[in-house]
């Protein structure tokens, strides 16, 4: 695809997924591109037991704008259910909460459709608060802490 | 001709470069191609370390091998050694290491020698830059933190919290 013919926010998209951070990303074997159909990113990310968990970002108005990620089902490509997000104890229980805004999003700061509403996050997250510089990389390295924690503990379904 | 795919990280050097080399250039070539990627002139001799390596590479050996088909990763700084020093509990911690060692690998030495935690609890605490509310990316190299002649770091290692409210 001609790059002059995108849109300044798929272009910016494109230039970071072709990163050094991203690709570090990927040689470490955190994550994975899988597509990218504008407006949406897939990627896949892998836990700490090797299991890989699909995530499906919005990406209108990148990187001004904070991404939305939604859990995605890679082989059917489709949301993943709710009975196969991650569980936890703390943390992962909280940031993969299928019952909250229907299953569309994760509940972090650096989520387009969680702030909303969330102010206070701001000053009491900064760490996990979208970052445009970052943008991408930021929100895949957060997940991605969250499947390695020692919170985390597999998929709901097992 | 073959290229070896490099990741880059360095002093002046913004985040992470991704760059290819001829896979028959030698130490002294990478120095030559990091000076492009930094983001001011800086004077002084440079040293480069393969990523968690005491020694720096000798000028005239050949880059490393990339293994299992993934990028090499390197680092370009001034700084032989980064005085780190880690406060946790209001107890500090100090150690010194090569600039190309990454946050992970000062991480585990904090949380799990220094301050004795189990792997279960060090992978619920973080290094954040004292002062800040900046925690960089475990595969962050620390040289690429600091600039010669300041080659020292001051973290804190902090508990993640929940996301509430």
């Amino acid at each position: 695809m001609e790059e002059s013919s995108l849109l300044p926010d798929e272009r910016v998209l494109r230039l970071h997924l072709e990163s050094g951070r991203f690709r570090s990303g990927v040689a470490s074997g955190w994550w994975r591109f899988v597509s990218l159909i504008w407006p949406y990113l897939i990627v896949g990310i892998t836990a700490r037991d090797n299991a890989e968990f699909g995530f499906r970002f919005h990406c209108k108005d990148y990187p001004r704008t904070a991404v939305t990620a939604q859990p995605w089902d890679l082989a059917a490509d489709k949301p993943l259910p709710g009975n196969h997000w991650p569980i936890g104890r703390g943390r992962v229980q909280k940031a993969f909460n299928p019952s909250w805004k229907n299953a569309t999003c994760l509940y972090l700061p650096c989520d387009r459709l969680a702030i909303e509403g969330h102010d206070n996050w701001r000053h009491e997250h900064p760490a996990l608060s979208w970052d445009p510089e970052k943008g991408i990389c930021k929100y895949l390295g957060i997940i991605h802490e969250l499947l390695n924690s020692g919170d985390y503990g597999g998929s709901r379904a097992v | 001709m073959k290229n070896t795919e490099i990741l880059l990280q360095g002093e002046h050097i913004p985040d992470i470069q991704f760059l290819k080399l001829g896979c028959e250039k030698s130490v002294r070539d990478l120095l030559a191609a990091a000076a492009k990627h930094r983001a001011c002139e800086a004077e002084g001799k440079f040293h480069v370390f393969a990523e968690d390596d005491d020694e720096p590479l000798a000028l005239d050996d050949l880059l490393p091998k990339s293994k299992n088909g993934q990028p090499v990763r390197l680092h370009v700084h001034r700084c032989r050694k980064v005085g780190v020093a880690v406060t946790f509990n209001v107890v500090t911690k100090e150690n010194r290491f090569a600039p190309g060692r990454t946050i992970a690998s000062v991480k585990k030495w904090a949380a799990i020698k220094a301050f004795e935690m189990d792997p279960g609890d060090a992978a619920e605490h973080v290094l954040q830059l004292a002062g800040t509310t900046d925690r960089p990316e475990p595969d962050t190299h620390i040289g690429s933190l600091v600039t010669c002649p300041q080659c020292q770091l001051a973290f804190d290692l902090v508990p993640l919290k929940r996301v509430e409210g």
